[in-house]
């Protein structure tokens, strides 16, 4: 075996494969679902093992491997579960109509004590395509907004707007689970503007 | 947190409640400059409209946080072997 193919080997090993857990839940969170999701990942790293030579050395590998992940997915999906490119005024009146914050000026504290980390996890899941993939790439995989809208192929502005929008989503599934608790009053007013 | 709150929103020549809510994921995400970070500090720390809010967004930064450090470390063995089996079938040699 030649010292390229080595190098090219050895490459792999540790700059793409080195990603597996991240692109493994990337994949479950595009696919939300278990099987499908390990056959997305397997079909990433074929796709990226036989596009290897296309790596740019330097770059960020992870984004790579998402955005080869993601394109996956929309060839595969059914069209109905397929990530469907949206305007981000529908998005905006979808988040809009949702806004929650004011609804209670103890939301906070009546939170506080209560663990809220698997309301928030199936709020996440919840979400529209265009906010979940956005809160999984900057909010749980920690890429920077550059990095994801790469990945997205959108403005680095329609990140940061998306991310913002999906989080007053988030706010209104904590606030309607506080409610369902018992943590707040179902008749608080909705205040803010 | 202690903070000394005022008993209504604030609208003053620096800050109004309308653009410190705008600015308000950016600042807790660090994102603002000194001079604008600053601003919306003191307006969520004395103005009552506005810190619960904050204190709400916070919350939310917090429970996705959880989330974000509950989520399983590695895949399961059988996907990284079948991936390597696959990868093998291509010619990839490597451990």
């Amino acid at each position: 075996m030649s010292d390229a193919v080595i190098d090219r080997q050895q490459n792999f090993h540790e700059i793409a494969l080195r990603w597996l857990p991240d692109v493994t839940r990337f994949a479950q969170s595009l696919t939300r679902d278990e099987p499908a999701a390990e056959d997305l990942v397997q079909e990433t790293y074929l796709r990226a093992w036989r596009h290897w030579d296309t790596f740019k050395p330097g770059s960020e590998a992870r984004a790579w491997l998402f955005t080869i992940a993601r394109n996956a997915w929309r060839k595969r999906a059914p069209r109905d579960a397929r990530l469907v490119a949206v305007e981000d005024d529908t998005l905006q009146a979808l988040s809009d109509a949702e806004y929650p914050l004011g609804a209670s000026r103890d939301i906070a504290q009546s939170l506080a004590g209560s663990d809220i980390g698997p309301a928030i996890g199936r709020a996440i899941d919840a979400l529209p395509d265009a906010f979940r993939e956005v809160v999984q790439l900057v909010e749980l995989q920690e890429l920077p907004y550059a990095e994801a809208a790469l990945v997205l192929d959108i403005p680095v502005g329609t990140v940061r707007s998306r991310l913002f929008r999906a989080r007053r989503l988030l706010q209104g599934a904590l606030l309607e689970h506080a409610r369902d608790a018992g943590l707040v009053s179902a008749n608080a007013p909705e205040d803010i503007t | 947190m202690s903070v000394q709150v005022t008993d209504q929103p604030m609208s003053d020549e620096m800050l109004d409640c309308g653009t410190a809510v705008r600015m308000l994921w950016d600042y807790l995400d660090g994102h603002l400059g000194a001079p604008d970070e600053a601003a919306v500090r003191q307006h969520v720390a004395r103005c009552s409209h506005c810190f619960p809010h904050a204190d709400f967004a916070r919350v939310v930064l917090d429970a996705v946080a959880q989330v974000r450090t509950a989520q399983p470390a590695q895949p399961s063995p059988g996907l990284r072997d079948r991936i390597l089996t696959q990868l093998r079938a291509e010619g990839y040699e490597g451990p």
